[in-house]
């Protein structure tokens, strides 16, 4: 039985009709169930005395307690989230100087995007290997940190900058010359009628680099010098000829756990209390 | 000196530009230089030389960049007709900023976990004695288990759908979320139906997202070494698999002969998206 | 013309004003920069196989502590690190699969044992002293054994296929009743000598099998292409959970794969065994190395440690954790007895020495990750997983 009603407007606005919204949710809904299906599974192992055995149970907080026990995780927590900070707050200011330029340049436009974008089209290994012989075998200079948080700016900062120049594009220059007239001078402008236009782009950019950053492997691996971060610790667990993964389990569900209620937090804030 | 408040001083993305160049082009251009020397023996000999691609295609090696370009474009495509929809609703179906908020973090929750952990999962569902080929065989629709479920490219397009699909919404939602309410409203007072107002506002409008959201779907794809790996067995080699098999070997001329060959069919095919994207974002306004 | 030839990761010291701005400061993070100065401390860069899950009995034996930095077993990689990332300044001691020594060790990158400096060195067997991995091609050396074995393959025990009992590499390869239900390490390293060396049994014309010739490359891998298009193998295993993955929930009933794995899922009291081999197996072994910076101090404690390592206290534990060999087995029962170790795990060191002594003695290769042809032999792999 549908629900239609009579209604005085034959034609409905598009969003408010039914069968849109019904298609969007639900193929949302089968999206978010492939990708939060395997994370459950993780979870309900995580608690279960053998965690390899494909079967849930009998369950058992053991691994937690040994995960905390076994500090070796933190030193690498610690530097996969430095890194990918800086790499945010880096591609964030980056983007926004470049992605409010490109649309207003008169010659140029297509190169100077495509320059940007092309290093996120080479595959993470020979990124990896190519910025290793330039650094390492061109340069002379010792890897670590510093080499670390390069090759993630490299792979991030493509993507927040494709966020910013999204709202770039639609942004009205004529709002600024409009400002301009009622006397507002060029930071006043920046800050007061640019900035909140491209606000959503750069956060978004920002925390898309810091994701990206936070999750990186085939980079890393070369471009680490002895420094180790989270997802090479876990890689190099998983490599070992005796089986870690108990640890990786529970480790997981708590990063899980910490993210889910960080990002909720940013979210919120962000995004659903302003546009209602 | 009178400048237009339009203006922007050179200086201030130049510097960036030229970072960036020195960073990150120049060990890019870098890899076209590799590509056509040879190695002998784990050295390199400085001597030019087409023998690099001339062992991308012997060995069978160029097929890789093919079935890799095709998986990648199967789940971009599969991710188009998911995302769209949903970044849709999600931008202009739902009033609720609860249900909009918790959606946009279950998309973002996914990037804090490793792709393998979250990826080795579906191993134990599709494998030949996994859930699925025991109900199939308990109703019996089959006689044999199914080995075409797992370690096959059937099971890398699968595992691949969910990791990729908050790549595809994300610039989807942004670019939706920019449409005016009264660019919808005006299209409809001037008598025009759902269907007409979407191909004809919203996609026009919508295309710099869905051009950003294929980049960030197809591109990141073609470079990922964990969902092949894990859930091809061996069976599906892409472009990872076989520059890392190389990489061990230090045979970094071949690796970058096959990353140019790659960065090559890539460059032209982005060109041609941004290009129509262009063309149709200024036909439809 | 005329070719010139040059060391691929030469350091060019024209740039060196370059490195001013990537110093050593900058190359660890800020709360962890104390590593470097420390002293009474060993460093370890080491493959992930000879890790424990504590050093314990390292600090308590040794007075020193230890920092393991883990690498995956991979040649490219080691030959990066040590060459190009000069991983010698950071590390006292290098723990890698064998045979990097023939490169490393002749460019030199390595420092030549001391036999004097370790008490237990004169305990470790001749034979195991000499292996191939060990030594430089000029017979210098370089490294002392750490953990080494025979490898084979795992299957789940039938009739066809009872524990124990002598098995051909053919049940891999060529297995007519098993189409479709074997699994392959996903590496030209192992997989090809194995095939080389069932061919070699059957009477083909294989010299070495871990160092083949372009055409036996290309023969040993037209025989595994028939074999795949005849589709005998399920799949192909990266790491080793994997492979424990794969065997376990018998997506393969026969698997080509490291001892350690059948040992574990026999724990979960799954019915597998570890095969016995009719033409031989694939040996390998992980040494230490010394790298040719460390000096004074530091080469004492590295000696102190590569002593340790050839001791009883890490080879008991090997033993009974992944059934791998160490160098002195002897040593290892005396700790188990001296700690009060129960039957089942003296047991384990036991049956250890005993496998030891019959794997060891077959015809067989030891595995080579720097054969002379190996750009073609890695080219051949590509041609096989294509097929």
């Amino acid at each position: 039985m549908s629900n239609r009603q009579p209604t005085i407007n034959p034609i409905p606005h598009w969003s408010e009709k039914h069968g849109w919204r019904r298609l969007g949710a639900v193929t949302g809904f089968i999206a978010l169930s492939f990708i939060f299906a395997p994370i459950l599974w993780l979870v309900v192992m995580s608690v279960s005395e053998d965690p390899l055995s494909g079967f849930p149970g009998p369950f058992t907080l053991t691994y937690y307690g040994q995960l905390l026990e076994q500090t070796g995780w933190v030193d690498p927590l610690l530097n996969s989230v430095a890194i990918a900070l800086g790499v945010a707050v880096v591609s964030m200011i980056a983007s926004t100087l470049i992605g409010r330029a490109i649309p207003r340049i008169r010659r140029g436009q297509f190169t100077l995007t495509g320059v940007m974008l092309l290093p996120m089209m080479i595959p993470g290994v020979v990124i990896g290997t190519a910025l290793f012989l330039y650094f390492r075998v061109g340069l002379d200079m010792k890897l670590g940190l510093w080499s670390l948080f390069l090759g993630h700016l490299i792979w991030a900062f493509p993507f927040s900058f494709l966020s910013v120049l999204i709202v770039a594009l639609r942004f009205d220059v004529r709002l600024l010359d409009a400002a301009a007239d009622l006397g507002s001078g060029p930071l006043e402008r920046f800050w007061r009628v640019e900035l909140p236009q491209l606000k959503d782009g750069i956060i978004s950019g920002g925390l898309f680099a810091f994701l990206l950053s936070f999750n990186e492997i085939a980079r890393s691996i070369y471009l680490r010098g002895k420094t180790e971060t989270l997802p090479i610790y876990l890689w190099q667990q998983a490599a070992s000829h005796s089986s870690h993964v108990p640890l990786i389990y529970p480790l997981n569900v708590l990063i899980l756990i910490v993210s889910s209620a960080l990002v909720a937090l940013a979210f919120w804030v962000l995004f659903g209390r302003t546009k209602t | 000196m009178f400048r237009p408040p339009t203006h922007v001083a050179p200086a201030s993305y130049m510097s960036f530009v030229l970072i960036w160049g020195l960073v990150a082009l120049l060990p890019t251009a870098g890899l076209l230089l590799w590509s056509t020397l040879t190695m002998e023996n784990f050295q390199i000999v400085w001597e030019p030389s087409l023998q690099a691609y001339r062992d991308v295609l012997s060995s069978g090696r160029w097929q890789v960049t093919i079935r890799t370009l095709e998986i990648a474009a199967i789940v971009t495509l599969i991710e188009i007709l998911l995302a769209v929809p949903f970044a849709l609703w999600l931008a202009k179906g739902t009033k609720s900023a609860g249900v909009r908020t918790v959606s946009l973090a279950l998309l973002t929750i996914p990037f804090f976990l490793s792709l393998s952990s979250r990826t080795i999962v579906w191993r134990g569902v599709l494998g030949l004695n996994g859930p699925i080929n025991a109900a199939l065989l308990q109703l019996g629709i089959i006689q044999e288990p199914l080995d075409w479920l797992l370690f096959s490219q059937f099971s890398v397009i699968l595992g691949l759908i969910g990791p990729y699909f908050p790549t595809m919404v994300f610039p989807l939602y942004l670019a939706f979320m920019l449409i005016d309410d009264e660019v919808l409203a005006a299209s409809k007072d001037l008598g025009a139906s759902p269907a007409f107002t979407f191909w004809n506002v919203i996609v026009p409008l919508g295309l710099p997202g869905l051009g950003a959201g294929i980049v960030f779907t197809f591109v990141p794809m073609i470079g990922d070494p964990v969902v092949p790996e894990l859930l091809g067995g061996g069976n599906v080699v892409v472009l990872s698999a076989s520059v890392q098999s190389l990489l061990r070997i230090l045979n970094y001329t071949v690796a970058s002969a096959l990353s140019v060959l790659m960065l090559v069919i890539l460059v032209a095919m982005i060109s041609l998206v941004a290009a129509i994207t262009a063309r149709f974002a200024k036909g439809g306004l | 013309m005329k070719k010139s030839s040059s060391s691929l990761l030469t350091r060019r010291s024209v740039l060196r004003a370059g490195a001013a701005l990537g110093g050593a400061a900058l190359a660890s993070p800020f709360y962890a920069r104390n590593a470097f100065a420390a002293t009474g401390k060993v460093r370890v860069l080491g493959v992930t196989t000879v890790a424990l899950p504590a050093w314990d009995g390292f600090m308590a034996d040794t007075g020193l502590e230890i920092e393991f930095v883990p690498i995956e077993s991979n040649p490219g990689l080691y030959v990066q690190e040590v060459i190009a990332n000069e991983a010698g300044d950071d590390f006292d001691l290098f723990i890698f699969d064998g045979g990097i020594e023939d490169r490393l060790g002749a460019s030199g990158h390595f420092q030549a044992l001391d036999p004097a400096a370790m008490k237990m060195w004169d305990k470790v067997s001749a034979d195991v002293k000499a292996s191939p991995l060990l030594q430089g091609p000029d017979g210098t050396q370089y490294g002392a054994p750490i953990v080494f074995n025979a490898d084979s393959f795992g299957y789940w025990v039938s009739d066809d296929m009872p524990a124990g009992e002598d098995l051909s590499w053919g049940m891999v390869f060529e297995n007519e009743a098993m189409l479709g239900k074997v699994a392959l390490e996903d590496t030209w390293l192992t997989t090809m000598p194995n095939a080389a060396l069932y061919l070699k049994g059957k009477g083909a014309a294989i010299g070495d099998p871990s160092n083949m010739t372009p055409e036996e490359a290309k023969m040993v891998v037209d025989f595994l292409i028939e074999r795949k298009k005849a589709g005998q193998f399920r799949a192909f295993w990266h790491s080793y959970e994997e492979s424990v993955d794969m065997l376990g929930n018998q997506e393969a009933m026969i698997e080509e794969c490291w001892e350690p794995v059948v040992k574990q899922l026999q724990r979960e009291g799954k019915d597998v065994a570890y095969a016995n081999c009719s033409e031989g197996y694939s040996k390998w072994m992980i040494g230490a190395y010394l790298p040719s910076q460390a000096e004074d101090e530091r080469l004492a404690r590295a000696y102190t440690a590569i002593d340790w390592f050839l001791g009883g206290d890490y080879g008991a534990q090997i033993a009974v954790n992944q059934g791998y060999a160490t160098a002195n087995p002897e040593a290892s029962l005396q700790f188990a007895a001296d700690n009060g170790w129960d039957a089942e795990q003296t047991a384990a060191i036991e049956d250890n020495m005993a496998k030891v002594e019959r794997k060891m003695a077959l015809p067989d290769y030891w595995q080579n990750a720097s054969p002379d042809h190996v750009d073609v032999i890695e080219s051949e792999w590509a041609r096989f997983k294509q097929a």
